[in-house]
C-alpha cells in the first residue's frame, strides 16, 4: 500500500515535469523593433498625436497608414547597420535614423533565432515638429517590453 | 498531446507492475501482534530492530534501454540508442556505466514564410546533429526485504554524464515582414556538455537473470563548450540543450551474469 501511494506521486511528478519541459513555447513577433513614445517637450508627458510612418532606408515602404497613437514600434533592419524612417505628424514628415548594432541570439527550440539590437545613437531633422530625441534604453531584446526611445514634439 | 499519453501509459503500468506486490507479507502481522501485546501487558515499546540488508543475488549486468526506441514517437527526427553495464561494487551498492548515440535531424519548413498572417508550420531552421554519450556513476539499494530469493533492488544513483556532439544548423530563417526576412546558416562544429544526474528506479528479476527497470533521471548541466554559437537543440543522453535542467527517464532489460554469489544460499 505504502508503495502505491509513493509510486502515484512519483508517476504525477513526472507527468508534471515532463509537461513542463514540453515545446510549446509561444513565439512573439515585433521583437526586433525600437519602442518608440511621443512625449510633449513642453511638459515631458507622453501625449497622442495622428502619426503615419514610411520607412526610407534599406528599403522605401509607405505602405502604412496614419493612426492617432502615443507610441510605435519601429522595425530595425537586419541587412544593414542603421535604419531611416519618415515619421509624418499630420502630414508633415520628419526624418529619423536609428544607428545600431546586433547581435545574433538564441530564443527556443520553437521559435528559433533573432537579433537583438543596441541602438548606439539616433539622428532626426529638427526642422519641423520634432524637438529632441533621446534614447532611453539602447537594448532592443526578446521580451524585453521597454521603451527605447523618447521623441518629444514641439 | 501523443507524447504525454505515451507516457501516461507507459508509466502507469510499469509502476502497477512493480509495485503491486507486497513484499512486507508476515512481518507486519508480527509487528502488529507485538504492538497489541505489548499494549496488553503494559510493557515498553521493544527498541527498533536494525534491518539486515539480505543477501541478493550478485554479478555483472549487461542492460539496453529499450525506452530510446520511444524516441522517435516523443520527439520527430531523433533517433537513439544505449546499452549500459552494472556491477557490484559493494553488498547493496554498484557501479553502473552507459554508453550510448544520438541523432537529430530536421527541416524548417519555408511553405508560408511570405504571408504575413500565417507562421512556420515547422521550426524556422533546420538542425543536424550526430553525437555520443557516457555516463559513469553508482545506485545504492534501498530495499530491505526479509523473502529468500528476492533480488530486486529500490535504487537511488549519482552518476557523471559527457556528450560530444557534431551539429550544424544549414539553413536559419529570422522572419521579418517588414524589411524582408534575413537568412543564416551555422556550419557544423563539436560541442562538449558535461552534466550530473540524479536517479532513482525500481529493478526487479523477472526470470532467472533476467531483469528490467526503470529510472527516473533528473539532469543538470555542469557545463558546456561552444553553445554561444548555437544551442544544442537535444544534447545526446541530457535531452534539451537550452534547459540547465532535465527530467528523463528510462525503462532498461538486463541479463546478468552471476559471479560472488557462493556459499550464501543465492537463489
Amino acid at each position: 500500500m505504502k508503495f502505491n501511494v509513493i509510486s502515484i506521486i512519483i508517476v504525477v511528478l513526472v507527468l508534471l515535469g515532463v509537461g513542463c519541459t514540453g515545446s510549446d513555447d509561444i513565439c512573439l513577433s515585433g521583437q526586433m523593433s525600437a519602442t518608440t513614445g511621443f512625449y510633449l517637450d513642453s511638459t515631458s508627458t507622453q501625449t497622442t498625436i495622428n502619426m503615419r510612418v514610411e520607412g526610407r532606408y534599406p528599403r522605401i515602404d509607405s505602405s502604412r497608414a496614419e493612426t492617432s497613437t502615443n507610441s510605435i514600434f519601429l522595425p530595425l533592419s537586419m541587412e544593414t547597420d542603421s535604419t531611416v524612417f519618415e515619421l509624418f505628424k499630420d502630414g508633415i514628415g520628419e526624418t529619423v535614423t536609428f544607428h545600431h548594432t546586433k547581435e545574433l541570439a538564441y530564443v527556443s527550440e520553437e521559435c528559433g533565432f533573432i537579433f537583438h539590437f543596441t541602438i548606439e545613437s539616433v539622428d532626426f531633422t529638427n526642422t519641423k515638429y520634432i524637438a529632441e530625441v533621446e534614447v532611453a534604453d539602447k537594448e532592443v531584446s526578446y521580451n524585453k517590453g521597454t521603451e527605447n526611445v523618447k521623441i518629444y514634439i514641439d | 498531446m501523443l507524447r504525454y499519453i505515451l507516457i501516461s501509459i507507459f508509466y502507469i503500468t510499469t509502476s502497477n507492475l512493480l509495485f503491486a506486490q507486497d513484499y512486507t507479507g508476515d512481518r507486519t502481522e508480527q509487528t502488529t501482534e507485538r504492538m497489541m501485546q505489548n499494549e496488553e501487558e503494559g510493557t515498553p515499546r521493544e527498541p527498533k530492530e536494525k534491518k539486515i540488508y539480505p543477501h541478493k543475488r550478485r554479478g555483472t549486468a549487461i542492460n539496453m534501454d529499450i525506452s530510446r526506441f520511444l524516441m522517435p514517437a516523443i520527439d520527430p527526427g531523433t533517433l537513439g540508442a544505449e546499452i549500459g553495464v552494472r556491477t557490484n561494487f559493494k553488498k547493496r551498492m554498484f557501479i553502473v556505466g552507459e554508453l550510448g548515440y544520438e541523432n537529430v535531424s530536421f527541416d524548417n519548413n519555408l511553405a508560408d514564410i511570405n504571408d504575413p498572417n500565417k507562421g512556420f508550420e515547422d521550426k524556422p531552421y533546420s538542425y543536424n546533429s550526430s553525437g555520443f554519450y557516457a555516463r559513469v556513476g553508482f545506485d545504492y539499494d534501498i530495499f530491505i526485504v526479509d523473502e529468500p530469493g528476492n533480488n530486486d533492488n529500490i535504487l537511488f544513483g549519482l552518476s557523471y554524464g559527457y556528450a560530444f556532439q557534431n551539429h550544424e544548423s544549414p539553413s536559419v530563417i529570422i522572419r521579418d515582414d517588414y524589411w524582408g526576412h534575413y537568412e543564416t546558416s551555422f556550419s557544423k562544429y563539436g560541442v562538449s556538455t558535461h552534466w550530473l544526474e540524479f536517479t532513482f528506479g525500481l529493478r526487479t528479476q523477472i526470470v532467472n537473470n533476467f531483469y528490467m527497470s526503470w529510472f527516473i533521471r533528473v539532469r543538470g548541466k555542469v557545463y558546456t563548450d561552444n553553445e554561444e554559437l548555437l544551442v544544442p537543440y537535444r544534447v545526446p543522453g541530457y535531452g534539451k540543450g537550452s534547459n540547465a535542467v532535465n527530467l528523463g527517464f528510462s525503462y532498461k532489460l538486463e541479463y546478468l551474469i552471476p559471479w560472488g554469489n557462493k556459499d550464501k544460499g543465492h537463489l
